[in-house]
């Protein structure tokens, strides 16, 4: 048996006002995925291969899942638009389908399974049908490729499907599972005593008191006498200071939580709070009583040592006619720069960069140009490791820019940039898929290539 | 943000209107003091709070520190969810009497 | 780059193997040009053989696929899988094709439409 896991949008939107920088599918239970709930639901069932069927892929589920190794099953990936019915995903999808049965789950379900049961399907006879069907999504069951699902299918037992829509939802399925159901599914981590289970590399103070059940992440520091518990969930990358109280709630992934403080009936995200008693809400300002711990990105030395060599002689090479035609232009009063504000990273940073523009037409101008020295101002940018040499191309601070650059986890503008490099049109649709594509395939090689070309086409087509 | 101030025998009436953040909870700490010496049971109404930081919160404390060692109190109005919230996380909540309307914080000194 | 051309239930398919790089976007925009000549608005790419596609063969499917859209028809494509559907998602190309495992699929897809 084979299954289908629709990942749309509409399901998983709301997740994206966490602030993860996860695909939102991959928002956790107890510390573990959902979207691996219903993996091992599926291999439970005795799915031999699933596709996970996105309208939005990340690289983040595809780098977590792999091929399916690790749970013993087959996971391959494909993609969907967000008007494709679930007949149409099937048909796209149809060298996986047609070797039926198939189980296509669609939306953002949790299924309250337990792993100690057998489960079967029975349907009522040859065809198809739904085992859950409901505004937030469905569970669907075929046993050949036809399209028509409308008969009632059972699971036996029953199962409890949940189907969060709100942060809220996300509290009371965590708080289910670990007051009542935690031995019925595969919680990450390993069991201590009494209903505690700890991730990997968790620090513990001498003092600190857990009342269990508490699930606790990886990376995890719990300091002094910090009291947990009970009825907790600590995420990944926490820190939990000397004398703080956390009882009866969520604390989600890279969180810092101050000294003394007292967390309770709450969902903790950074520096946000959620009461889940009445939905309030508030972000707190002050960073030693609560505030986001930043995973620190790894540094590329290779890539550094690349721009700053590479900046370094060509501003050795450009110093001397920089000099001389930026004068002769300052002194004809041809000169004329812009300062704009523009985008650093996909995180919002930016700064204001003076970029020459106004030229009049002339011989000293396309001289300049011809010989990239407008980009010699630029050069001390790639020292101070604010822009890279070769990258992608600089895009000004407006609402349009930044949506463009959130929607680009790996944007890294550069004084040359890839459109240029390729003489396309930054407008076209052809300039943002080559700035993606070199983006991704960085190398050393490539760099250069880029190099090289935008230098020459500067020379080419500006004399 | 606006300190509003109306004493009366039983005790002081302090209004505190926006947020209690930046250079408001200095401000706040000097009017308290002034206050402080005439009359050491005070009221302070923040259902019009909309915002404190931990520096707020402090000045309320340092206050009402200074209020018990005078025989005084200072008790809340109507603090707002997000402020009773921040309250709940510093346990500040604890120290403080909070009732939900200026009459009956000015009952509860008169019964004492 | 080969490129095979054949027609299903009345749809033109190109069938693409080996490297979709920059030498070869040239000989698709002909090949292509040349199909587009003949009146036919609506195409499906099978990508199956593919096995290295750069920005240049992207920006080519992308300005076949305007072409088409211009005169309201549509490229469809199948036979995605490993390295070549890892790039359509990364220059967010899934978004604007609709993208089928299989070419049969994706030439009757025409017809509920």
């Amino acid at each position: 048996m084979n299954s289908l896991i629709i990942i749309r949008e509409k399901h998983y939107s709301w997740l994206r006002g966490l602030g993860s920088a996860d695909h939102p599918a991959m928002v956790t239970i107890c510390n573990k995925p959902i979207l691996e709930y219903m993996v091992d639901f599926i291999v439970l069932v005795g799915g031999k291969k699933i596709r996970l069927v996105f309208e939005e892929p990340d690289g983040s589920v595809e780098a977590y899942f792999g091929n399916g190794e690790r749970w013993g099953v087959e996971i391959e990936y494909g993609n969907a638009q967000a008007d494709d019915t679930i007949a149409r995903v099937v048909e796209k999808n149809s060298s996986f389908g047609e070797q039926a049965p198939l189980i296509v789950i669609d939306g953002l379900l949790f299924i309250h399974y337990d792993k100690n049961a057998r489960y079967e399907i029975n349907p009522e006879g040859p065809g198809t049908g739904f085992l859950y069907n409901s505004e937030s999504g469905s569970i669907s069951y075929s046993t050949a490729d036809a399209a028509e699902r409308s008969t009632l299918v059972e699971f036996t037992p029953n199962l409890q499907i949940s189907t969060p829509r709100k942060i809220v939802n996300l509290f009371r399925i965590t708080m289910q599972v670990l007051r009542e159901e935690q031995h019925r599914y595969v919680i990450p981590g390993y069991g201590a005593d009494k209903g505690v289970i700890l991730g990997r590399n968790v620090e513990i103070g001498k003092e600190v008191k857990i009342h269990g059940p508490v699930v606790v992440g990886s990376n995890v520091r719990l300091l002094g006498s910090a009291v947990i518990g009970p009825n907790v969930v600590i995420g990944n990358n926490v820190i939990v200071d000397d004398g703080a109280e956390v009882r009866e709630s969520l604390v989600m992934a890279d969180t810092y939580i101050g000294r003394r403080l007292y967390i309770s009936a709450k969902m903790v995200a950074g520096s946000k709070v959620v009461s889940v008693s009445n939905n309030a809400s508030i972000e707190v300002s002050d960073e030693f009583l609560l505030s986001p711990l930043k995973r620190s990105l790894p540094i590329n030395i290779v890539r550094y040592l690349f721009n700053v060599c590479g900046a370094f002689l060509l501003a050795l090479l450009q110093l001397i006619p920089f000099c001389i035609f930026f004068t002769l232009g300052w002194l004809k009063g041809d000169l004329r720069f812009n300062k704009s504000r523009f985008l650093l990273s996909s995180d919002g940073q930016t700064k204001i960069f003076r970029t020459p523009s106004g030229f009049r037409t002339g011989a000293i101008d396309r001289i300049i140009r011809s010989l990239s020295l407008d980009r010699f101002a630029l050069l001390k940018e790639v020292f101070a490791g604010k822009l890279q040499l070769v990258g992608n191309r600089l895009i000004p601070d407006t609402a349009e820019g930044r949506e463009f650059v959130k929607d680009f986890s790996g944007y890294s503008p550069g004084i040359f940039n890839y459109t240029e490099a390729d003489r396309l049109d930054p407008g076209a649709a052809e300039s943002e898929i080559a700035e993606r594509f070199y983006s991704a395939n960085r190398g050393f090689l490539t760099e250069s290539k880029s190099l090289m070309k935008a230098l020459m086409n500067n020379l080419l087509y500006n004399t | 943000m606006e300190i509003n101030c109306v004493s009366n025998d039983t005790a002081a009436i302090i209004t505190l209107c926006g947020r209690l953040a930046g250079r408001y909870p200095s401000i706040l700490k000097k009017k308290l003091g002034e206050q402080l010496r005439h009359n050491s049971r005070i009221i302070i109404d923040m259902s019009q709070v909309s915002f404190i930081d931990s520096t707020g919160l402090g000045v309320l404390v340092g206050a009402l520190k200074k209020a018990i060692s005078r025989e005084g109190d200072i008790r809340l109005v109507s603090p707002t969810e997000e402020v009773r919230m921040l309250m709940e996380l510093t346990r500040v909540d604890r120290v403080f009497l909070v009732y939900s309307s200026q009459q009956l914080a000015l009952k509860s000194y008169s019964e004492n | 780059m080969k490129i095979r051309i054949d027609e299903m239930n009345g749809i033109r398919t190109l069938a693409l193997a080996g490297r979709f790089d920059a030498s070869a976007t040239g000989g698709f925009k002909d090949t292509f040009k040349g199909l587009l000549q003949e009146g036919a608005a609506n195409y499906v790419v099978d990508l199956q053989k593919v096995d290295y596609i750069d920005s240049g063969g992207l920006g080519s499917l992308v300005s076949a696929l305007r072409q088409t859209r211009s005169i309201d028809g549509d490229i469809r494509i199948s036979g995605l899988s490993g390295k070549v559907r890892s790039v359509f998602e990364l220059t967010r190309l899934h978004r604007i094709f609709e993208i089928f495992d299989d070419e049969l699929q994706a030439v009757k897809s025409y017809r509920t439409n």
